[in-house]
């Protein structure tokens, strides 16, 4: 009778519904007073790590970072442009303060847009350089709308409304207060680089491997007809440009900060294999290549003559973009060395783009990539 | 706010609970409805000032009107239809306004100009004004609920009390913004119980369940299968050619992702009432199970089919009827205008509700003309003498096969961004690039989960059937395997498996796309 009471009594689902919610409650409550990601005003000034942050932590990082007077030289760009550490920049520019590369996977226009607006917002950084790749060559509204690569960026966690916020509370987060609670810097060992970089060996390994080389020789085959398909692009069309890049561009200009645009080092295997990738179809298929030229010659149009501003293109250093060893995947450089004598170029100024030269830089583009034949040589080195 | 919102479900939704049963039983029904409307006037202020004018505009022009209507004696009969009139030209005059008005102005300009009609369409005002609009012909036919809910409106206390009642009637937050559209005599007799605004542990209990389901629909099942169809529509919206293979699981993930969606939202709307001691109707029951286009309609958007069958369909047919008979029309030309043209004009008209669009308008009339079609076949002699022939089974298997490459092509049209558009995946659903890319495997994994859910595992109406989830419009087939016929109860067993469907469902809650019908 009396166990019978008891069944009455404890309602399971009850039970565990109320242990879910004051778990919740809790965890909100630590996230929202600690405030380790410097959302609000009573945030304590969180103290960085002195470690490379990963992609997964990077989009966490935005306010942090911006709001860190320290922090003089901020990289702003997609995964390939994850390759230039901190250590790098600040090696690289020795009289300045703290680097931070912002970069996180697949950023989308509103991603960027935000990060923009923060910079201008908040942050004290004298240098700013902003990586430009393919999706610039998307109309803005298709990349807003489609969320295809699976993007993690927390957008909710930076727009003006505290309510959504409360969307980021989770393990990581109340991890991370927790640790910036009892005096650590922001930093959750999830956050680390180094599988990323176990990653990206891995990929390196697998790549270069006799199998995924025939593969690839075979696709650049299969599609040396159609890779040079013209474009039906023009400026006009690349809204990403006129409405996000140049308007940021000349924001920073006007406040005496310096931009730096650099364009990525891709593989030519990368035009062709893109082709007929289905998970990349909001590329225009056979006139990737063609409307990639477009889009660089848009930008280089549209920046070039703007003060303060200087645009970076490293497809013309011989044996690099060339040599497959030089890359983990077609899209993604994988040669420390180089990111290294990229960042020096930007610093001495050369390999730089302008109007004036860009019409010739582009055909070399182009011949190059339309009679690519792989090369599997020593990877590039500065030296050479 | 969505429901799927942590600070509706960690904040709003308890607090809703606690005040709502703290002070309904010590200060009666109408102090416990103010509360709640105050709590569903901020639930609804998340979306904007702006929304939150226009809806206690439309149910304070709503209740003036209804009280015209109860308080005009019945020999005034023509001062009655103008009140009525008057109340609903406000209702669907702010409805095609809002929704329809760039259609209008767009004529002539091409579908490119369809693109504006999204942008400020008032968040769940076709749900609102549908509402609203039965009430007051309830009201106008002095019906029975109507006047025992809005109560004695003599003093100006009992004038305060009926339009509190009303606006939370209508604002009432589990139903404001997606439905399911409630009928006041369905809600009415459940607060007269000598119980309500009590708490009642039964209830809490299949709310929360009912919750659960929603959000682990939307949140896992819905929101994984999105950028399945996002990539093959963002494609074909970019003129770009994808294989057969492609095009088709797209297609699919889309058909199941709408389904996982809205109905995932009906359930969270049917638990958040339950919780507060309110049962909702049904909105959905299996529809991706139906064995042809009549018997979906009985599943699909249940509280929108009957309202505008009730209000469009049987008027139009019996007037039809009528005319036919009185004019001795021959037989095929009487069920055209009895039964054909009304089939035709009810799906057109619930395909433009949800917005102005040649997609939608196209998408009700193949609706219409299918539905013409299946009844004409069912109602025919060879189709009655194969019934007799064939086994029950068989008649499933084929109708399900048929309905599910059609109705899924349909949902594909309903998806589309244009009529162009959706020309250019018919090209590519039967085109013959018989290609396989690399990702399908996973892609077509998760649409095949999905449909498997859809057609292996009872419904959430079905899982909770013990503890009546809904109020049912229409007696629907169970069609789920006998062996997976699974009955909830609240014991440990299955509160552990809501439990980790709740959890699952919280760790995905950061991604977090709105509801579909939301765009409606």
């Amino acid at each position: 009778m009396a166990g019978r009471n008891v069944h009455r009594r404890i309602r399971p689902l009850l039970l565990l519904v109320a242990a879910v919610l004051v778990l919740g409650w809790a965890a909100t409550g630590l996230f929202l007073l600690v405030d380790p990601l410097a959302l609000y005003p009573w945030g304590a000034r969180a103290r960085l790590a002195d470690r490379q942050y990963s992609m997964d932590g990077t989009p966490y990082m935005v306010d942090v970072v911006t709001k860190n007077p320290d922090i003089d030289t901020l990289f702003v760009g997609g995964s390939t442009g994850h390759q230039f550490t901190d250590r790098m920049m600040e090696a690289t520019w020795p009289r300045s303060g703290r680097a931070f590369n912002l970069s996180h996977t697949s950023p989308r226009p509103a991603d960027r847009e935000l990060i923009q607006d923060k910079i201008l917002e908040f942050s004290h950084a004298r240098r700013v350089i902003e990586e430009i790749d393919w999706r610039y060559q998307l109309p803005r509204a298709v990349e807003r709308r489609v969320d295809v690569t699976g993007n993690d960026f927390p957008l909710f966690l930076y727009d003006n409304t505290m309510w959504n916020d409360v969307r980021g509370v989770g393990l990581k987060t109340v991890r991370l207060s927790a640790n910036v609670a009892a005096g650590g810097p922001v930093w959750i060992s999830d956050w680390s680089d180094r599988h990323w970089q176990q990653q990206d060996r891995r990929d390196y390994v697998r790549f270069l491997s006799p199998q995924s080389l025939a593969t690839l020789k075979a696709e650049i085959a299969r599609h040396r007809h159609d890779v040079d398909t013209p474009s039906t692009l023009d400026c006009g069309r690349l809204d990403i440009i006129s409405q996000d890049l140049v308007p940021f561009a000349r924001a920073l200009s006007h406040r005496g900060i310096e931009l730096d645009v650099i364009f990525p080092v891709y593989s030519p295997a990368l035009f062709y294999e893109w082709i007929d990738r289905d998970d990349r179809l909001r590329v225009n298929g056979k006139s990737f290549l063609d409307d990639h030229l477009v889009m660089r010659r848009c930008v280089v149009e549209a920046l070039d003559g703007i003060p303060r501003v200087r645009i970076f293109g490293f497809d013309d250093v011989a044996g690099l973009a060339t040599n497959v060893a030089n890359f983990r995947d077609p899209g993604h450089l994988y040669n420390a060395g180089a990111a290294r004598y990229m960042l020096e170029s930007i610093a001495r100024g050369t390999h730089r783009l302008t109007r004036a030269n860009i019409g010739q830089e582009l055909d070399k583009m182009h011949a190059s990539i339309v009679n690519y034949q792989v090369v599997d040589g020593p990877p590039w080195q500065a030296s050479k | 706010m969505l429901f799927t919102d942590p600070v509706f479900l960690l904040l709003l939704l308890p607090l809703a609970c606690v005040l709502f049963y703290s002070v309904t039983p010590r200060f009666g029904a109408s102090a416990g409805f103010g509360l709640l409307l105050v709590i569903s006037l901020l639930f609804y202020w998340a979306w904007g000032t702006f929304y939150l004018i226009l809806l206690v505009l439309s149910f304070t022009a709503n209740f003036i009107s209804a009280c015209a209507l109860l308080r005009l004696p019945d020999q005034r009969r023509a001062a009655r239809r103008a009140a009525l009139t008057l109340g609903l030209l406000y209702n669907f005059g702010t409805l095609i306004w809002f929704k329809y008005r760039f259609f209008f102005m767009s004529l002539g300009g091409g579908e490119s100009s369809f693109a504006l009609v999204d942008v400020a369409i008032p968040i769940g005002i076709s749900f609102y004004t549908f509402q609203q609009a039965i009430f007051l012909v309830d009201a106008y036919h002095r019906d029975a609920a109507v006047v025992a809910y809005l109560g004695d409106m003599r003093t100006a206390w009992g004038k305060l009390r009926g339009y509190v009642h009303h606006a939370f009637f209508v604002a009432f937050f589990p139903h404001l913004v997606i439905g399911p559209i409630v009928y006041l005599r369905e809600f009415q007799p459940q607060i007269e119980t000598a119980n309500f605004g009590r708490v009642k542990r039964a209830n809490l209990e299949v709310g929360i369940a009912l919750i659960v389901l929603g959000m682990f629909k939307k949140v896992v099942l819905a929101d994984n299968l999105g950028p399945v169809a996002d990539k093959m529509f963002a494609s074909v919206d970019l003129h770009l050619h994808v294989p057969m293979a492609v095009a088709w699981v797209g297609t699919l993930a889309y058909y199941a992702q709408l389904y996982f969606d809205f109905s995932g939202y009906a359930d969270m709307a049917l638990g958040c009432a339950r919780v507060l001691g309110i049962r909702f109707p049904m909105n959905f029951y299996s529809p991706l199970q139906a064995v042809g286009i009549v018997d979906f309609y009985r599943r699909w958007h249940i509280t929108l089919t009957r309202v505008i069958a009730r209000f469009m369909y049987t008027p139009l047919s019996v007037i039809g009827t009528r005319f036919a008979v009185s004019h001795r029309w021959p037989k095929w030309p009487a069920r055209a205008i009895s039964l054909w043209l009304p089939l035709l004009l009810n799906f057109v008209v619930i395909a433009l509700w949800h917005g102005a669009r040649y997609t939608f308008l196209l998408f009700g009339i193949i609706h219409g003309v299918w539905y013409v079609v299946e009844t004409e076949i069912r109602a025919g002699k060879a189709f009655k003498a194969w019934r007799k022939k064939s086994s029950e089974r068989l008649r499933g298997f084929l109708g399900r096969t048929i309905f599910l490459l059609l109705m899924a092509i349909c949902f594909g049209l309903f998806r589309s961004t244009s009529v162009v558009g959706f020309g250019r995946l018919l090209g590519d659903l039967f085109s013959p690039d018989l290609a396989l890319p690399h990702s399908l495997a996973g892609d077509a994994g998760k649409v095949l989960l999905g449909l498997a859910i859809v057609w292996l595992l009872p419904n959430a109406m079905e899982f909770l059937e013990r503890y009546r989830p809904g109020i049912a419009t229409y007696d629907n087939k169970d069609y789920a395997l006998p062996r997976l016929r699974f009955r909830w109860r609240p014991d440990w067993a299955w509160s552990v498996v809501l439990i980790a469907m709740l959890l699952g469902a919280l760790y995905s809650i950061a991604r977090q796309p709105p509801f579909l019908y939301m765009g409606f």
